[in-house]
């Protein structure tokens, strides 16, 4: 009677440890999942289209604008991705941004740009932008 | 008792446990995936910046003769691209032009798709954002004509849908 007592408390013990084990597996990994769910290339890359264009859309006529977008740099770098990072369609008034060869994030922007009033310097991973 | 007792450390993982799991963690990436969508939502920011846009460029050097005129262009003149704004489908942009003092309309300007007028309208008089309308943004701007100093009142509405 004793040893099977000792038993099912043993079994209650394993029980709770192992639980306990799930428990803090469970949420470390739905705390990693939060930590890095906002740093995906996905993210970045919609994150930077949308404040570009809306820098874009922000500037007076005659504005000239260099912007750091070093972010995009070092995703790009850790991608082995060295093509134009941003990209412009000046008759439909389309943004790209690219880090990878996936098709990246396009965002619209309503200003009137001419062909070459956005520059992007990839030696200095600047982005000029004259309005 | 003896049967109770080997039933108890499996009750702390029984399937009832990994379905309780399986539901919170559904709910954490759900969370965290509708709180990023919300972060890139831009709408709002960008029918606010259209409608500053066209308070300024509407303002600056103002006459009625000129914004009455034929040959007025919106688009040229605040520097807008008319197929983003007219084609795109994620615009409407509404402005008039009204004596300050009579309140009688002179001009209005339409651009962009007109069903977002109403979404802006309906949000407007309810004084509350709908999640599935576009964003709008408005301005009144009272200007003063350059040449005959006359007072008159800009109402400027834009909306913007682009997700």
């Amino acid at each position: 009677m004793e040893f099977k007592n000792k038993k099912s408390q043993s079994d209650i013990l394993s029980g709770v440890t192992i639980f306990i084990i799930l428990n803090v597996l469970f949420f470390s990994l739905m705390l990693l999942f939060i930590s890095q769910v906002g740093n995906t290339d996905n993210f970045l890359e919609k994150k930077e289209v949308r404040r570009l264009a809306l820098t874009i859309d922000q500037m007076k006529p005659g504005t000239e604008l260099v912007m750091d977008v070093g972010e995009l740099c070092r995703a790009a770098i850790k991608n082995n991705f060295g093509e134009n990072l941003v990209t412009a369609d000046y008759t439909l008034g389309i943004l790209t941004v690219k880090t990878s060869d996936n098709k990246g994030n396009s965002f619209r922007f309503f200003s009137q740009l001419e062909i070459g009033d956005i520059l992007f310097d990839s030696n200095k991973c600047l982005l000029t932008i004259k309005t | 008792m003896i049967i109770k007792n080997k039933q108890a450390g499996e009750r702390y993982l029984s399937i009832w446990m990994f379905i309780n799991w399986i539901i919170i963690g559904g709910c954490i990436v759900l969370g965290a995936l509708i709180f990023l969508d919300v972060l890139a939502d831009a709408r709002l920011a960008e029918s606010q910046i259209l409608t500053d846009r066209l308070g300024d460029c509407l303002s600056k050097d103002f006459t009625l003769e000129k914004f009455n005129s034929d040959e007025f262009d919106i688009y040229s003149r605040c520097g807008l691209n008319r197929a983003t704004i007219e084609d795109s489908n994620f615009y409407y942009i509404n402005v008039t032009l009204q004596e300050t003092e009579s309140g009688k309309a002179i001009k209005q300007i339409l651009g962009g798709k007109g069903t977002f007028e109403v979404m802006c309208n309906y949000q407007f008089s309810n004084q509350k954002r709908e999640e599935n309308f576009a964003k709008c943004g408005r301005d009144n701007l009272i200007v003063e004509d350059e040449q005959t100093k006359i007072k008159y009142t800009f109402s400027i509405v834009s909306a913007s849908n682009q997700l």
